[in-house]
């Protein structure tokens, strides 16, 4: 069970709508953005190649990254984050961000 | 580790980079240096997959990912190996891109295009399968497949039927390749079929435009004869009584009369009915054929004289019933029908011409009525020295074979030779026959006119030559008329013709058969040819002929020149011929003067020319 307060939730996923490598990640960030919406945090989605200041604010080397903005200091995670009850834990996210399935799973 | 062709990061547990080798920097687009202290990330687990490291030029490297858990400077920390997998990528992706057409090309293929396993399961099965053989790919993928292939593909292209899921079958052209694994062992088999179905149907069209009859959809003379020779040849190689068979000529009666009352269009149409009427009487897979014009050929399979004359009475009687009702008028025909047994004593060439002779025959008894050539032996026999001798009279028509004799008329005054009699003769196995021995069946087969034609041509040609003494040709009864006697003449040039060539009537046209042909006699003595009438006074109408026609020269019949030496009744007769043709300025010929009593005799009975073995025998005509 995370300590985070969940309203200040903020994630940023960088991808390359191009590769074929990250669409398992764009699907994943959707289902975030949806159930982190419903909880008053959010989930911000990049193409790098049209938001590439972003990109480099963020210094990203590497897509798919999951970038973990607030709470806590910035952590992230790289390459496939499909398994949302251990991108939760990692990141400190409630498991509401899971599906039901999921949480059930657990 | 710096020389190690992966790039490697050290990460700390917050994912910064403690460390990075000389590749993970080139991989990164940034000096090792520079990379140090930035957080690269960490994976959810350690082995990440696939990353894309996109390049400030636009450019995409593609890396492995895999990370251990390490020792750095007494701190726990991870080790990142970075793979270069692009290429691998680019090349998956090719790979990909050419399945992708090959899948394209395969369903959008307008033929079948199947695959199956050694075991016969199907691993593919294109739309075009579908739709050929009628099973859909859900319903046959991993199963046995549905279809029976045959276990040798034909090389030579020939067709190979398949069947489809409704039963029915399908003609294909079939082509087959081995699909191998790595190690050369058999993976699969890809089978290509396209239907020619469609292809085989033209093919089949062209076939019956060359064997088939236009009008009627009944075969045609030569594919009927082809299946003759066929069932002649048969029969000959293996005789067996029950392999019998017969050929049957069916010639309408008066069918002209239909024509000329009512019209091309309804003459096709009984043409149509005939045929029609025909193929519900015989049994299934006799052959029924149209000859051209008004006749028609049955081939009778396991038939013998007695079923042949079953089978020909019942045509006659259906062709009886048929009526055809135009504007209103019933027209109705009847016909006559010849036939001869193929049992394998006659070629097919002697069977047609043995049916032929049995039609005529049947014609000269009666029209209506059906004759099929005996089986009494002799009269097998004698039949097929008939149709030996037809087919040698239609060769030697065809082939121009017929040997012309000469004989020459002589003037009993002088002496000397003044015209030519053209004689002809028929060779036959080293023999040369007489025109009695073969004119009168050439007759019954309705030759005469060509033969009479072949003759003229002949003579016209010879009298090119404006040295040759003129030259009589004999006419055959059936021949006056024949209009292309008349166009051989009218094409020659006139003064090869005119007082040179000469026609001989025979006695036994009668004056019916002269006033039918007698503007055709006045055209070709207007001309300038000559008629002469033969063996003059064996009828006795003949002497009115002499009125009515335009003839130059009466030839006495041989019965009053046998013994025209001593009788005096002969004598008194050749006298009163001699007198009434001088009269109307004809000369006058004897024929058969073997003596010098007989040609003085008749010179002093004032007859102007003499013909015979005194003088001459026929020679060949050079």
């Amino acid at each position: 069970m995370s300590t985070v307060s969940e309203g200040s939730i903020h994630l940023r996923l960088y991808v390359s709508a191009h590769s074929v490598r990250s669409a398992r990640a764009i699907e994943v960030g959707r289902a975030l953005q949806k159930r982190l919406g419903a909880l008053g945090g959010r989930c911000d989605i990049f193409d790098v190649r049209t938001h590439p200041d972003l990109a480099a604010e963020d210094r990203i080397l590497a897509i798919p990254t999951l970038v973990r903005r607030s709470p806590g200091p910035p952590l992230r995670v790289i390459g496939d984050v499909s398994d949302l009850a251990v991108l939760a834990e990692r990141l400190g996210l409630p498991d509401e961000i899971m599906s039901d399935e999921e949480q059930t799973r657990r | 580790m710096e020389r190690n062709a992966d790039g490697m990061l050290v990460l700390d547990l917050e994912g910064t980079i403690r460390f990075a080798n000389p590749a993970a920097a080139a991989l990164l687009g940034a000096r090792a240096d520079e990379l140090r202290g930035v957080t690269f990330g960490l994976p959810l687990r350690d082995s990440a997959g696939e990353l894309d490291i996109p390049a400030s030029d636009g450019s995409n490297t593609v890396v492995g990912l895999r990370t251990a858990e390490i020792a750095w400077d007494a701190e726990p920390a991870v080790l990142a190996t970075l793979r270069d997998v692009t290429d691998r990528h680019r090349a998956e992706q090719a790979l990909r891109e050419a399945n992708r057409t090959l899948q394209a090309v395969i369903s959008a293929a307008p033929v079948a295009i199947l695959r199956v396993d050694p075991d016969g399961s199907v691993l593919a099965w294109n739309p075009a399968a579908q739709a050929m053989l009628g099973w859909s790919e859900l319903e046959v993928l991993g199963r046995p497949c549905p279809v029976t292939l045959p276990a040798v593909v034909p090389s030579g292209g020939e067709d190979v039927y398949l069947t489809r899921r409704d039963g029915s079958r399908i003609a294909v052209a079939l082509s087959v390749a081995s699909v191998t694994d790595e190690r050369g062992g058999l993976e699969s088999v890809v089978v290509v079929a396209s239907d020619v179905t469609e292809r085989r149907q033209r093919e089949e069209e062209v076939r019956s435009l060359a064997s088939h009859d236009q009008l009627t959809g009944l075969h045609n003379r030569r594919a009927f004869e082809e299946a003759l020779a066929r069932a002649a040849e048969g029969i000959g190689e293996a005789p067996d009584a029950s392999a019998g068979g017969a050929e049957l000529l069916v010639d309408l009666d008066r069918f002209k009369a239909v024509n000329d009352t009512a019209g091309h269009l309804a003459g096709d149409q009984m043409l149509i009915a005939v045929g029609r009427a025909i193929t519900q009487v015989v049994r299934p897979g006799e052959l029924v054929a149209r000859f051209g014009g008004d006749e028609f050929a049955v081939l009778l399979t396991r038939s013998d004289a007695g079923g042949a004359r079953v089978a020909a009475e019942r045509i006659r009687r259906r062709i009886a019933a048929v009526s055809l009702t135009v504007a209103g008028r019933r027209h109705t025909t009847t016909a006559t029908v010849g036939g001869a047994i193929i049992d394998g004593s006659l070629d097919a060439a002697e069977v047609l011409a043995v049916a032929d002779v049995a039609l005529h025959a049947a014609k000269e008894v009666s029209r209506d009525s059906v004759l099929i050539q005996e089986e009494a032996a002799g009269k097998a026999l004698e039949l097929a020295q008939t149709a030996r001798r037809a087919h040698a009279v239609r060769g030697a028509l065809d082939a121009g074979l017929f040997v012309v004799e000469h004989q020459s008329l002589v003037a009993l005054g002088t002496g000397r030779p003044v015209a030519h009699e053209a004689l002809i003769r028929l060779p036959e196995r080293d023999l040369l026959s007489l025109p009695g021995e073969f004119l009168p069946l050439a007759d019954s087969m309705g030759l005469m006119g060509e033969i009479d034609r072949w003759m003229t041509d002949l003579a016209i040609t010879a009298l090119a030559d404006p040295d040759r003494p003129p030259l009589w040709i004999n006419l055959a009864r059936t021949s006056l008329g024949h209009p292309a006697i008349l166009e051989a003449v009218a094409a020659a040039p006139r003064d090869q013709i005119a007082g040179r060539l000469g026609f001989e009537i025979p006695e036994e046209a009668r004056s019916t058969d002269l006033a039918r042909a007698a503007d055709w006699v006045a055209e070709i003595h207007g001309l300038g040819c000559r008629f002469a009438l033969d063996d003059f006074g064996t009828q006795s109408t003949t002497f009115s002929l002499l009125r009515e026609f335009p003839v130059d020269l009466v030839k006495i019949d041989r019965r009053y020149v046998r013994r025209l030496a001593e009788d005096p009744i002969d004598q008194q007769m050749v006298r009163a011929i001699v007198d009434v043709c001088h009269s109307l300025e004809m000369s006058v010929a004897i024929e058969g003067v073997e003596d010098e009593a007989t040609r003085r005799a008749a010179a002093t009975l004032g007859v102007d020319f003499g013909q015979g073995f005194l003088w001459s025998a026929a020679k060949e005509g050079e």
